[in-house]
């Protein structure tokens, strides 16, 4: 029987289903897919965000999943010992006798241990600790000394990500560094130590070289122009060193994806040309000024900017220990808040994070990419929460305020900003190092502060005609921050929200409400101890061609509008205004 | 799309997005870990100085340039509680002079620094210790007495 409904039914809903399609657009909520133009380039393009404009995050599978391999174990602590001197801030440092000792998780044909390689050449992924303690004493304390007869197995706290990435087919290694612990700095003997490692590496993985450690159990099965370094602590800022010293020096190594887990900054490195991934606790007690923040800001530097991408994630309530299971000692700040997690999820997020990244950029396998970018999140790693810094080597940088001297009425692109009623306004250095605007910054970049504290306030960019085409890219994104300021102009706890907007040369112009997209959070309760921390927004481009189906020109863009109209009163710090890949 | 089901999905929409149930990942029960809190001054906290004569003199290089020193001024931090070892370094500030050198001692009751260049430590001086940047660490000493070294 045919269903035949009344012109009066079709009279309400077509109508009314049009209204509401229309309404969707101006909330830019994804109702529907935005009218396309013939000559927009990014619709053949479905990597990652595609032509459709995503709000808020998708779900995607946890790429630490275990892989298909087996996984067999083995270790080596080498009868030789070797001799590291290096210079670090002017000192140089002798240390001799240094163990050559690692464990090592990699695929196998079965799942005994010492089993024999999975064919193939596999890549190799190098983790290092940081300083702690090097001997277990009678009470169980892990100490400087006197040595006892058990060593603290500092390496051995990351088995539990180098199992899954075996499985994942990657040689697995996690280097002892006890020798280079309980003494200062030795950051650059760190990285000697892991390129002394590598060295290994190639050597087992040559059939001409003589292998009493495996009895050839390698040969051939080792990638070295896909290596990984992986480090913590310390050993967060040590592979930075190697990196460089291996870049410097020509060894050779092929080193491809850098990872840093709450790491130390004690020689300000500068990575420039390689993938970089830091994470970080936002309840470190350790390293309590999140140094990890300033290596990240200080990576693809303004005058190389576009060779490497960079990522980081700043997770609450993580503390600096959990992410090495031998560091048992809770020393998060605070360490009985409300919002800090265990030490089991916090080392699930290390584990999916540090293989997704490995995974795509060892293996090609970019499925979880948009984890580091904001557009998937994980919910299997719910209740733990992290906010994001994300730089894609192809964007074009409007202005990060790095002017010299400060001007924030001029942009990076050398058109004129306008600041409408904003107070204060201006360019500071996001440090900890003196001129910030509060005692709340610990990176190691400018950007400016804004606040406001009635209606009408706005930040405004003019986009010069040279660059006004920015079909080439994807999305426009910017860090962000609320300034912690005890509740002045931001009340506590609460998250932050405003409008962006874009205009084209015909004057057309389309705002976008951030908090429709990603969520500007009050920072992280340290009593005493609160960090303004950037964090990336990314906004789709296809989402400013929603509204009203007119569209915006993205051939043609005029100006950038902040409008700071969704909250009575804000303070916020913001830098790195991009269009971006 | 019939226009009801349109309009029934797009009144939904909104609700799907804000509706978002997040499984928890089942976590086995653990022990509570021990706490160890950073943020303050060491217990008990005491400070000598000794001028070490050594038997061996010892090579140092420093912003590229080398010298032999046969003499140095260690001090010896004490305090009634482990020192923490930590990813920031303890450093030992007497008046101008930032020391970075040191080693653990006595089951880590003990930080000796040594300073390679004894007539930089001036009478009188300010003595802390601090780790990194960390203020909230900083454990104040009575100040530096040229009198109060001890000879080995």
């Amino acid at each position: 029987m045919i269903k035949i409904r009344s012109l009066a039914q079709r009279m309400f809903f077509l109508p009314a289903s049009l209204l509401v399609l229309l309404l969707g657009c101006a909330l830019a909520l994804p109702a529907r897919q935005p009218a396309q133009d013939k000559d927009d380039r990014h619709e053949s393009d479905d990597e990652h965000e595609g032509p459709r404009c995503r709000q808020k995050p998708s779900h995607i599978d946890d790429p630490s999943q275990p892989g298909h391999h087996h996984v067999s174990k083995t270790s080596y602590n080498l009868p030789s010992t070797i001799t590291i001197t290096a210079t670090e801030n002017g000192s140089t440092t002798t240390d001799t006798n240094v163990h050559l000792w690692a464990v090592v998780y990699y695929p196998g044909i079965s799942s005994a241990p010492n089993a024999p390689v999975a064919p193939g050449h596999h890549p190799l992924v190098v983790y290092l600790h940081g300083n702690h303690g090097i001997w277990i004493d009678s009470s169980g304390n892990h100490t400087c000394g006197p040595p006892t007869a058990t060593p603290v197995p500092n390496h051995e706290g990351y088995n539990y990500i180098l199992e899954r990435l075996a499985s994942h087919g990657i040689i697995a290694v996690s280097i002892n560094a006890n020798d280079l612990n309980c003494k200062g700095g030795r950051i650059v003997a760190r990285g000697k130590l892991i390129l002394h490692h590598l060295g290994l590496w190639k050597d087992w993985n040559d059939p001409a070289k003589p292998d009493p450690t495996f009895g050839g159990r390698f040969h051939k099965h080792v990638d070295m122009n896909r290596v990984g370094l992986a480090g913590h602590s310390r050993g967060g800022e040590g592979i930075v060193s190697a990196y460089l010293e291996n870049q410097s020096s020509g060894l050779g190594f092929g080193i491809k994806a850098v990872h840093s887990i709450s790491p130390v900054d004690f020689d300000a490195f500068t990575l420039a040309d390689v993938p970089y991934y830091v994470l970080m606790g936002a309840a470190d007690g350790d390293v309590w000024d999140l140094q990890g923040a300033r290596i990240y800001d200080r990576a693809a530097p303004r005058t190389n900017a576009h060779k490497m991408p960079k990522m980081q994630s700043f997770l609450y309530g993580a503390n600096h220990n959990w992410f090495n299971t031998v560091w048992f000692q809770d020393e998060g700040w605070p360490s009985f808040g409300p919002n800090r997690i265990t030490d089991v999820q916090q080392r699930a997020v290390e584990r999916a994070m540090g293989t997704a990244f490995f995974r795509e950029y060892l293996e090609g396998l970019g499925a979880a990419h948009s984890l580091f970018t904001g557009d998937a999140v994980l919910l299997t790693l719910a209740p733990a929460k992290f906010y994001r810094s994300f730089q894609d080597p192809a964007h074009l940088t409007v202005d990060d305020f790095e002017d010299a001297p400060p001007n924030p009425l001029l942009n990076s692109l050398g058109g004129a900003n306008s600041n409408v009623s904003l107070s204060p306004f201006a360019e500071f250095p996001f440090s900890e190092f003196g001129g910030a605007f509060n005692n709340t910054f610990f990176q190691d970049t400018h950007g400016l502060i804004s606040g406001w504290n009635a209606a009408g306030t706005e930040f405004i960019l003019d986009v010069p005609a040279a660059n006004k085409d920015v079909t080439a890219y994807r999305y426009f994104s910017f860090r962000v921050t609320q300034v912690f300021d005890s509740g002045a102009l931001n009340p506590i706890g609460q998250t932050e929200d405003f409008d962006i907007g874009l205009e084209d040369v015909n004057g057309n112009r389309i705002y976008l409400e951030v908090g429709q997209f990603d969520t500007i959070p009050f920072s992280y309760d340290r009593p005493g101890g609160n960090a303004s921390m950037l964090q990336t927004i990314r906004l789709g481009l296809p989402c400013f061609r929603c509204t009203g189906f007119a569209g915006l020109d993205i051939h043609a863009i005029a100006k950038i509008h902040f409008r700071f109209n969704r909250k009575p009163t804000g303070l916020v710090g913001l830098d790195d205004v991009q269009f971006s890949r | 799309m019939r226009s009801r089901s349109l309009f029934i999905l797009l009144l939904a929409a909104p609700i799907t997005f804000s509706a978002s149930a997040l499984p928890q990942e089942k976590q086995p029960p653990e022990k509570k870990p021990p706490v160890t809190y950073l943020h303050q001054p060491l217990k008990d906290a005491k400070l000598e100085a000794q001028r070490i004569h050594l038997k061996k003199p010892v090579e140092i290089i420093e912003e590229g340039v080398k010298r032999t020193v046969s003499v140095v001024l260690e001090f010896r931090v004490t305090s009634s509680q482990a020192i923490p070892v930590r990813a920031l370094d303890p450093v030992l500030v007497v008046g101008e002079v930032s020391i970075r050198e040191y080693r653990y001692e006595n089951r880590d009751r003990s930080l000796v620094f040594t300073l390679y260049d004894p007539e930089k430590a001036k009478d009188g001086a300010a003595a802390y210790l601090q780790f990194g940047t960390d203020a909230s660490t900083r454990t104040e000493f009575e100040s530096f007495r040229s009198a109060a070294i001890k000879d080995d």
